[in-house]
């Protein structure tokens, strides 16, 4: 009978501490997950900034080239980005969930490397 | 000695007649090799432990006695805990955490999985087994080897071989284990619930510092599962460091590929027919099964209640996955889902609470280790 009680110790605090041992394991990884990636993204924001800068005062303010052709060469470099955007050609890569289950893509691929045909992402096509 | 001796006189045959019992662990052998090579089941663990059993069973051949090559394995490989914890380094170095980092809330079905643990101690006690005996034979539910022998090496030597065998055993039977039970307790409508796997990047610190977060976890909550959990995140982190390579490809492959050999040979010699064929190692075999059986069950329970709680978006099947039999398990609740509905993958969401099994087995063994050894 005590080895009876000593095991439902045993069972009672042990599968409480193997509970909160992985609580705790997920919270701290949801944790750290959500702060690394605030901080990778912050990185990425304040590159983006500059070239929005550049784009608003193209001009030097010091003489140099003409406003009006700094202002027209900026205008096609931002309708060519856009365009070349808009109709998808280098703009991020589709998603695969879209097309496909991802489970499917992957093992298209793998199916794909077996027979020794290399696999190229989708935007490096041309 | 590594060979015995041959009394060639006129009491040979009278004597051979005396290994009735060789002669049925050469036949569970035979079955061991048969399971393995026509049907496929974990064969590189059940071809060395069936060729060991073979060894240690062959009249006159001394390889399981004092001295012989499978005693010495034993004795320094073993009872010294070296072979676990070097197949957790290997493993370790295997494991990709990245499904259980996307998805933290997997954890907890890993921990459900871990009632078959504590629900088997209390049946070996129940049966008469010791405090110790009980805890040594509970960690089977994990459905961990190294683990089972590393907490049996502890705390009840004499069950070593036929814990160690019944672990392995019923790893190996999981895919026929498992389905019965997963269906027994699902609906069809919850076994066809659809989960879109949708692939979120880990940043590389992440993937850095979760190894570490897991050995502070195991310091603060189960120092016992330190040896284990401290040689499984050394090879996680050898994997993910990404600047060892050489040494991360050779704990995934070459040690853990010799390591393999020679704790399955090992275990497979443990199994000497004097001392393997007993009641107490029936009764093992049949308390490993409760316990893999309560452990599927309470992941599957614990599964239905996430299923719920989520708005049904979590199939249940998923709790099935938290023993730790990695891939075989999170393959095995792949295929039921898949009988149940032709475009619901989910190998890549079972991988969560399949590895998170392994942590909570190790941690449950840790506890175990704390409160009884």
């Amino acid at each position: 009978m005590d080895d009876l009680i000593r095991g439902l110790e045993i069972a009672g605090t042990g599968i409480g501490v193997v509970f909160a041992a992985l609580v705790s394991l997920a919270v701290v990884t949801m944790l750290l997950g959500r702060a690394l990636r605030s901080v990778g993204a912050e990185p990425q924001a304040e590159a983006a900034e500059p070239p929005a800068e550049t784009a608003e005062s193209p001009a030097p303010q010091d003489g140099g080239p003409d406003r009006a052709m700094v202002a027209a060469m900026t205008a096609a470099v931002q309708f060519v980005r856009r365009g070349f955007r808009s109709s998808g050609a280098v703009g991020g890569p589709r998603t695969t969930t879209e097309v496909a289950g991802a489970w499917r893509m992957q093992g298209r691929q793998s199916l794909m490397s077996s027979q020794g045909n290399r696999v190229r992402p989708r935007d490096s096509r041309r | 000695m590594l060979t015995g001796e041959i009394p060639f006189d006129g009491q040979f045959f009278s004597e051979l007649l005396g290994f009735w019992k060789n002669g049925v662990m050469l036949l569970i052998a035979l079955g061991f090799i048969f399971l393995a090579i026509q049907k496929g089941f974990e064969p590189l663990l059940l071809i060395p432990i069936g060729v060991g059993i073979m060894l240690a069973n062959v009249p006159f051949g001394g390889l399981g006695e004092g001295g012989g090559l499978l005693a010495l394995l034993r004795d320094y490989g073993l009872k010294t805990e070296i072979f676990p914890l070097l197949m957790f380094l290997g493993l370790g170095a295997l494991t990709d955490f990245t499904p259980l980092i996307q998805r933290p809330t997997m954890a907890l079905l890993g921990a459900a999985a871990q009632i078959g643990i504590f629900g088997t101690l209390l049946g070996a006690i129940a049966l008469g087994f010791t405090v110790r005996e009980a805890g040594a034979i509970g960690i089977i539910g994990g459905a961990d080897g190294p683990t089972s022998i590393f907490v049996a090496g502890r705390l009840a030597d004499h069950l070593l071989g036929p814990i160690a065998l019944s672990a392995y055993s019923y790893m190996a039977m999981v895919p026929i284990i498992q389905p019965p039970i997963m269906r027994a307790l699902t609906s069809k409508a919850e076994r066809m619930v659809e989960m879109p796997y949708e692939p979120q990047p880990v940043p590389r610190l992440l993937k850095l510092l979760f190894p570490l977060t897991v050995l502070l976890l195991a310091i603060l909550f189960a120092p016992g599962s330190i040896p284990l959990i401290g040689m499984f995140m050394f090879g996680n982190l050898l994997r993910e460091s990404g600047v060892v390579e050489r040494l991360s490809s050779t704990a995934q492959n070459e040690l853990i590929n010799i390591v393999t050999i020679l704790l399955g040979l090992t275990v497979g010699g443990t199994m000497v027919a004097n001392e393997f064929l007993d009641v107490d190692t029936l009764q093992v075999f049949g308390l490993g099964l409760v316990a893999f059986s309560i452990a599927t069950a309470g992941g599957v329970v614990f599964g239905k209640i996430m299923h719920l709680a989520s708005g049904r978006k979590i199939n249940p099947l998923l709790g099935a996955a938290g023993v730790s039999a990695v891939p075989m398990s999170a393959r095995v609740v792949h295929r039921v889902a898949l009988e149940a509905n032709p475009n619901n993958y989910l190998v890549m969401h079972a991988m969560g609470p399949n590895v998170a099994g392994v942590l909570g087995s190790a941690i449950a063994a840790g506890i175990i280790l704390n409160m009884v050894g």
